[in-house]
């Protein structure tokens, strides 16, 4: 569905570029994370999706579109829900009013779902609202325009507890099988259950891209205080029980995925992630 | 939906209908501002209004209602991509499902045929005040400012007539492009860039006519009138448009929202 090849981008001529020879593939009917520290540049690589910012060179497919040339019906098909929003001072109801228009999927009944999950009135005025209210509103309107692609900075920031838990509901009954959703985020612990793919940036390139399947099927994540186990793991971090650790999976079981691990995994040994997982599947390579 | 990619009027209308919702708190008080200052200048005119200063206060109305309405136009093109200054307003305007150039026309459409139509209607109306004040304080001559005067044909080559909309359009057209090319007091910088070709145009049509007249050669008519015959005739129009080109082709390059 959304291809992103080769694509290199830098804030200026003769800078380093933020974001270096990225390929990416994106398949509907899944929610993507993409994981990376504070100025590896996940923003500026949703807004290269989205055709926002122009690429110093490689190119973003959408539905068989380049973004980067903005056409109406390209434009219809993304969604953003930046980080920091900027809403105009009418209600929910007229901003959807005015705004539904341009989105041909649009939903009045997936819009009136989401505030009443999220307890909003559309009469409500958008400028009236705190910023966390804002982002839910905001975050209906995405939703109910039914784009393809959703694109999503720091959804949770500014979020209370409940709140993101509407959240994570609210993106689970939004899923289908041809919509695709990237979400940019540090809140791994928020978000880690509703994740089916992950994406690990880093300054060098995208360093994981790989299905929690995928991540279970190679890796094991367990606590534990034996000290054979401390010696074949390939992340290690002190907790009061032992430690946490994330090994090599050699006997099949699946554990559950720990995104922070995995993450300082990523970045702590970029190079050992890219030829852990950008080989032949495991599954393959077993021959099963 | 639409099958056009380029220009489609209902997308258009779409768009504009759009902005003038979600702006139209700022649109109204700004419309509602132009007719207070016009109503408020007639008003004071009409009051001071004496039979000897019947002429010359027409004058004076008609440089202050041009004055706001040079004004107006100015401070409407400046806010006109406001939104731009900020990266989530510069990613919703991008990513709009519309075309640079139907968003960029919505706005003109706003900025300009429609600021300059309230502007005169607003004339009309503290024409309406001015006289009427000056009736009810027993002057008994009152001339009424010429409207039509204020579309007097320009001298020169021009074949528009309208000169003074055309002055205020081209004024205009390069507040609008400093309102896309510069991203905080854009106003400010434009009135600076204007004031610096304005001294260097004179500089160079006096330069010019200085070299004349120490060689003896005969001045051409253009420097006679320097700077300011650089902006009449044919090349106001061709200012105005290589100003709107630029603008579309800045709105249209997404390199607006890499200034963060």
């Amino acid at each position: 569905m959304l291809s992103v090849n080769h694509l290199t981008f830098a804030y200026g001529r003769d800078v380093k570029p933020v974001i270096d020879d990225v390929t990416l593939d994106i398949a509907p009917g899944s929610v993507y994370g993409l994981l990376g520290r504070n100025g590896v540049g996940k923003t500026t690589l949703l807004q290269l999706i989205a055709g926002a910012l122009t690429p110093r060179s490689g190119w973003v497919d959408l539905l068989g579109y380049d973004t980067r040339s903005r056409y109406p019906r390209t434009m219809a098909e993304i969604m953003v829900i930046p980080d920091r929003l900027q809403l105009p001072a009418v209600s929910i109801a007229t901003f959807a009013r005015v705004s539904a228009p341009f989105y041909p999927r649009w939903s009045d009944d997936d819009m009136a779902r989401c505030l009443d999950t999220f307890g909003l009135d559309p009469r409500q005025r958008l400028d009236r609202l705190s910023l966390g209210q804002q982002k839910k509103a905001f975050m209906s309107f995405a939703i109910a325009c039914n784009t393809s692609l959703l694109l999503m900075d720091e959804p949770t920031d500014g979020l209370d507890i409940p709140s993101k838990e509407a959240f994570r509901r609210i993106v689970a009954e939004s899923m289908t099988d041809e919509r695709a959703i990237i979400i940019s985020t540090h809140q791994v612990r928020d978000l880690g259950q509703m994740l089916d793919h992950i994406l690990i940036l880093e300054p060098s390139g995208i360093v994981l891209d790989a299905s929690l399947t995928d991540i279970a099927s190679r890796l094991s994540f367990v606590t534990s205080d034996s000290r054979e186990l401390l010696a074949r793991s390939l992340y290690a971090r002190p907790t009061f029980s032992g430690f946490e650790m994330v090994l090599p999976n050699t006997d099949g079981s699946e554990t559950r995925v720990e995104l922070e691990m995995l993450f300082s995994l990523a970045v702590e040994r970029p190079d050992m992630m890219r030829s852990l997982f950008l080989t032949t599947p495991k599954a393959t390579q077993d021959g099963n | 939906m639409e099958t056009n990619q380029l220009f489609s009027l209902s997308r258009l209308w779409r768009v504009m209908h759009r902005y003038m919702v979600e702006n139209r708190a700022t649109l109204i008080l700004g419309a509602a501002l132009i007719l207070a200052l016009m109503l408020i200048i007639g008003a004071i005119l009409g009051f001071q209004a004496t039979e000897e200063l019947a002429e010359a206060q027409v004058e004076a109305a008609a440089t202050a209602y041009m004055c706001v309405t040079a004004l107006a136009c100015i401070i409407i093109a400046s806010g006109l991509f406001a939104t731009l200054n900020t990266p989530s307003g510069a990613v919703s305007f991008l990513t709009l499902p519309a075309t640079p150039y139907e968003i960029c026309l919505s706005r003109w459409i706003i900025a300009v045929p429609l600021c300059l139509a309230w502007c005169f209607a607003c004339i009309f109306l503290a024409e309406a005040a001015r006289i009427g004040i000056a009736l009810m304080v027993r002057v008994e001559t009152v001339y009424r400012v010429p409207i039509d005067l204020l579309f007097a044909p320009n001298m020169g080559l021009s074949i528009f007539p309208l000169l003074y909309v055309k002055g205020i359009l081209t004024i205009q057209s390069f507040f609008l492009l400093g309102s896309i090319l510069w991203r905080g007091q854009n106003l400010i910088k434009t009135i600076g860039a204007i004031g610096a070709i304005g001294v260097f145009l004179y500089l160079v049509s006096s330069g010019v006519t200085i070299a004349c007249i120490y060689f003896g050669a005969r001045i051409p008519f253009t420097f006679y009138l320097a700077p300011t015959a650089y902006f009449s005739g044919v090349l106001c129009y061709i200012l105005i448009i290589f100003n709107y080109t630029l603008t579309l082709i800045r709105l249209r390059e997404a390199e607006v929202i890499q200034r963060w």
